[in-house]
């Protein structure tokens, strides 16, 4: 008997794993690109886990103050916290120290803009439809600990641009009503800016979001594979099958080739592009500022929305409703609390209380795809009016400017471009055309007189109309008129 | 009778003018007088220059009201040192129609031209003080804690500069002579404060242009390619677009299309 | 028999693309052999963050292109349907499941005395359970009157960063500084702007106005009344601060009220005087409580 051999024998004599790795490995999984930008964010956790590990045997969560004497010159004789001076201590003094952090820091934003994009991929192909729900929930809430622990880790270093948006923590924590001075206090130990929330942060990041975080990984995968992976219509496929790969030996090579790619990027980005350099900052004083001033992308909507949001403070009863509470808090939570509650959500609307296997093309729920483009709208809006001062001196305009351009494209931006959407999706479904591809427009053809007439449209149809029977017999034509008008000439 | 006047008049005129400078006070008075005809000299060729130049927006004379309502009187921009940091920086002769006068240039007018101008202009409004600044002596160290407290708000911790509201903005400090950096601070160009006495004495002014020369190197961007400067935004721009672009193309390569 | 079969049967099993591909994994692999051993080197060398980042970069893309041309062409793979089973257990693994957790607990709520005894449970686990978050108090105090409060007292010298006394005379035109209490140099909650304008330019209550020594010191909080971030930035020639952080923008000549930006209130002003020394000294407290707006803020 072979080695492998001898030991697959040891396990499952102990184990029974044997039948139960089989039936694994066996597994099928749908093969398109779109579904591995969930594995994309996975690989960049693992990234993290991995950085994040080494980083934390060389950081202090320590705001106790000591005097530089390290190898960045102009710090030198500075009082500075421990905390601050350990993030230094890495960059300049522990080999491999900085492309460590600068991977981990990189690998951060990737991750949540890869969570970002997938979260937009099962929204527009409507795969958190039933038995999906509870996996969309879970993953909405596996976004929120992403945002909570860049956040966190972000703000370890104690210096002087992450201890900006610190104070701004507090204060959008001070505008709760009733509570919010008490929750700011115990959260902080103490009014701003109290020195224990470097070592609260430190437990958050490292420790309490992280078990959470992994725990629903681990349950948003399991429930994927109990249920398993959602299919686009397609022939062969149908709601009582799962048409692909195995998963043994196909998507664990082609997933293995992700993960080299994405620490790949990640370790590129991590040596040649600099990211969060904390020496130039300087330490953290709470007198002093720098310009610009922004957090990691991921929280840039929230300082959009601040910079966006007008002087709307209120009065009731002689106590104060601060002028921070309805971007940071009202609103934040109405579009994230849509955004959890959207199957229930879009189930009122459409009565569908069918179990779906089967994704849909954007295009097949016009009504879904235009809110969710709408919403996208708002939140990049947002983002650029986070940006407000950066692209102020970029294009050579005011930030006034820029601002009262963006108020007017947050409330009237989502109407507009939701109804362009929908109307774009209707006529995408009636006419059968790729959005990208074909020809829907009006095609000129010289006659042998030399003048020029019209040729008539040919669309390229899609295989099959979307859902599943692949029957191509059916043509285009005997698309019903209450459907809509093919594509004007 | 008088040939002998002639002799002691050519001798004593001979004497005068062969006998070396050891008098102090002769030699002082000469050397005064030599001065003053050079600075007469200069603020002359100051003169034409200013009228050449600077007349059709400033006005005849430097001290009165200019030519326009949006062109500032020079009376009380910061005198000489005003002048010399704009011809020095290239922002005057005003080039752009629109926009404030804030955008470096090439220089028009060479070293002794714009001394000659900067002098007029500084006798003129009756304040000719032109700083000197020796980074030598400064402390890097001090200077970016000064720094921090004074310049920072504005023009970043890396001195790459941000907007500052209406369509003004604290402009890049990172490719700064010493003498900019000394000039702009006494004199409070455009809308900058003054930064004058008390910690931003001369010694004071010599640690910040010390670390304000630091930051042209680039020799702390030690990460790799600053990416502007800018801070999270840009950071962001290069997550987005490199690398989750390229990771989606990888995606794209690996996985199916139906 | 099929392809792979044929496949098999001719020479060493392989078509020519898959021993093109076999060479392209090679070559792969020795690329990333060979970064791996110029980390080494780079490594002992004592480090160099680009050189660390381009040898890991390729390093892995090397091996993840190894591994996916592998898997396109190497594998057997075939594209298989597998169906799905029903999700549910139906009503009889339900009900089964029911059973189960009936069949030896007994009625647990429809019996009276039960019932109530499920109630007291809920009141002894509710209190309980709200007692196990009382240590949670202790992570901070109360904020008792620490928000309505600074460092600035009457009669306290106005001091810079460097615990320097400031004169009267001493900034210039258009000046402004960072001030502190003196023996405060740092604390946050007290940090205020020191700004010199032109006599007569303010446009204040008269009872303002008096605490501004020659009608030309006038000091600010220089804490945002929006977020908190310090106000650094002064434009000079309109006389208006900025905060960098969501550029709210301050009249100081008006009371330091707000023209633009999300901030919805002015920043409080700093009485001042002039001691006997010619120092500057604080006049009192802070107007208002500084900072960013919170509930009880108007109820001092």
């Amino acid at each position: 008997m072979s080695m492998l051999e001898r030991s697959v024998k040891y396990v499952d004599e102990r184990l029974g794993a044997a039948s139960l790795a089989r039936k694994t490995l066996r597994k099928v999984f749908p093969d398109h690109w779109s579904f591995l930008l969930g594995e994309i964010a996975l690989f960049c956790l693992v990234v993290l886990i991995f950085t994040g590990v080494f980083l934390t045997f060389f950081y202090t969560p320590d705001a106790r103050l000591l005097t530089y004497e390290g190898a960045y010159a102009p710090l030198r004789g500075q009082e500075i916290s421990a905390a601050y001076e350990s993030t230094l201590r890495l960059s300049f003094e522990v080999r491999a120290g900085l492309i460590m952090r600068q991977t981990h820091h990189w690998a951060a934003l990737v991750f949540v803009a890869a969570i970002v994009v997938h979260l937009c991929r099962v929204f527009f192909t409507g795969a958190f439809r039933r038995p999906r729900e509870l996996n969309w929930v879970i993953g909405v809430v596996l976004l929120l600990l992403a945002m909570a622990e860049g956040l966190t880790g972000y703000s370890l270093p104690d210096d002087l641009l992450s201890g900006i948006g610190l104070r701004i923590v507090n204060a959008v924590v001070l505008a709760i009503p009733v509570v919010g001075t008490w929750i700011a206090s115990l959260l902080f130990g103490g009014e701003f800016p109290a020195p224990d929330i470097i070592a609260r942060l430190f437990v958050f990041h490292v420790m309490l979001l992280p078990a959470v975080l992994l725990g629903l990984v681990g349950l948003h995968v399991a429930i994927l594979v109990l249920q398993k992976h959602t299919q686009f219509p397609g022939p062969g496929r149908t709601e009582r099958n799962v048409v692909g790969k195995r998963l043994w030996p196909e998507q664990t090579f082609k997933s293995v080739g992700l993960l080299m790619f994405t620490t790949a990027v990640l370790a590129g980005l991590g040596g040649l592009a600099q990211i969060n350099p904390v020496w130039q900052y300087g330490p953290y004083e709470p007198f002093n500022v720098t310009s610009p001033a922004q957090p990691d992308w991921y929280i840039g909507f929230l300082d959009g929305a601040l910079r966006l949001a007008g002087p709307w403070s209120f009065q009731i009863f002689g106590y104060e409703i601060s002028e921070l509470f309805l971007p940071a808090i009202v609103v934040p939570g109405i579009a994230f609390g849509i955004i959890t509650l959207w199957p229930w959500v879009e189930r009122r609307f459409t009565k569908d209380r069918a179990e779906h296997h089967l994704l849909d093309r954007p295009r097949d729920a016009p009504l879904r795809t235009a809110t969710g483009v709408a919403g996208l709208w708002a939140f990049f809006v947002m983002f650029l009016e986070g940006g407000n001062d950066i692209f102020g001196v970029l294009l050579d305009v005011s930030v006034e400017s820029i601002t009262r351009t963006l108020q007017v494209a947050f409330v009237v931006g989502p109407v507009v471009v939701g109804a362009a959407t929908y109307f774009i999706c209707r006529s995408l479904k009636t006419s059968q055309l790729h959005p990208a591809k074909a020809n829907a427009g009006l095609s000129l053809r010289r006659t042998a007189a030399g003048g020029y007439e019209t040729a008539p449209l040919d669309p390229t149809p899609l295989e099959g109309d979307g859902h599943g029977d692949g029957d191509r017999s059916r043509p285009t034509a005997a698309v019903p008129a209450s459907e809509g008008r093919p594509p004007a000439p | 009778m008088r040939r002998t006047l002639v002799l002691l008049g050519g001798i004593g005129l001979l004497a005068l003018l062969l006998t070396p400078a050891t008098g102090s006070a002769s030699s002082a008075a000469r050397a005064a007088q030599v001065r003053a005809q050079t600075a007469q000299d200069t603020l002359d060729f100051g003169r034409t220059l200013y009228q050449q130049g600077c007349v059709s927006c400033h006005g005849l004379d430097p001290a009165g009201p200019s030519n326009y309502s949006t062109v500032p009187s020079l009376k009380d921009v910061g005198g000489a040192s005003a002048v010399d940091w704009v011809l020095r920086t290239g922002r005057m002769p005003w080039r752009s129609t629109v926009g404030p006068a804030i955008e470096r240039g090439k220089p028009k007018y060479n070293e002794s031209e714009t001394r000659a101008l900067s002098l007029y202009v500084g006798e003129a409004v009756g304040d000719s003080d032109l700083p000197t600044v020796d980074i030598g002596q400064g402390d890097v160290k001090r200077g970016r804690d000064l720094y921090a407290q004074a310049c920072a708000a504005c023009h970043g911790m890396n001195g790459a500069g941000a907007a500052l509201g209406g369509a003004n903005i604290a402009p890049s400090l990172r490719d700064m002579a010493p003498l900019d950096t000394a000039e702009a601070m006494r004199i409070g160009p455009g809308v900058m404060p003054v930064f004058e006495g008390g910690d931003y004495d001369a010694a004071g002014v010599n640690s910040i242009a010390a670390y304000v020369h630091s930051l042209k190197t680039g020799a702390d961007d030690v990460g790799g390619a600053p990416i502007g400067g800018k801070g999270p935004v840009p950071e962001g721009f290069v997550a987005w677009v490199i690398g989750l672009g390229a990771l989606i193309l990888v995606a794209k390569r690996i996985g199916g299309k139906t | 028999m099929d392809d792979p079969q044929r496949r098999a049967l001719a020479g060493d099993g392989l078509t020519a693309e898959q021993r093109r591909a076999e060479r392209r994994i090679a070559v792969g692999l020795v690329i990333t052999t060979l970064c791996g051993i110029g980390l080494f080197v780079v490594y002992f060398g004592g480090g160099q963050t680009q050189l660390e980042g381009v040898l890991f970069a390729v390093a892995f893309a090397s091996l993840g292109y190894a591994v996916v041309v592998w898997a396109e062409k190497l594998l057997d793979a075939r594209e298989v349907s597998e169906d799905r089973h029903e999700l549910t257990s139906g009503p009889a693994g339900r009900q089964a499941f029911g059973d189960a957790l009936g069949e030896e607990a007994g009625p647990l709520l429809r019996h009276p005395r039960r019932s109530f005894l499920v109630r007291l449970l809920g009141a002894a686990g509710g209190a309980l359970g709200l007692a196990l978050f009382l240590p949670a108090l202790s992570l901070g105090p109360a904020p008792g009157r620490s928000l309505f409060e600074t460092g600035w007292r009457r009669g306290k010298k106005v001091v810079d960063e460097n615990g320097r006394p400031i004169a009267f005379d001493e900034l210039p035109d258009d000046g402004y500084l960072t001030v502190f209490p003196e023996g405060e140099v740092g604390r946050s909650d007290s940090q205020a702007l020191l700004i010199k304008v032109p006599r007569g330019s303010l446009q204040l209550p008269a009872d303002r106005l008096a605490a501004v020594p020659g009608g030309t010191h006038v000091a600010y909080s220089k804490i945002c009344s929006h977020a908190g971030c310090p106000v650094g930035l002064y434009r000079a020639q309109t006389r208006s601060l900025i905060c960098p952080c969501h550029q709210s923008q301050f009249d100081v000549l008006n009371g330091c009220k707000p023209y633009f930006g999300p901030a919805a209130r002015p920043l409080p002003q700093l009485p001042l005087s002039v001691d006997a020394e010619g120092n500057l000294v604080a006049a009192g407290d802070f107007y208002e409580p500084v900072g960013p707006s919170f509930w009880n803020r108007g109820r001092s």
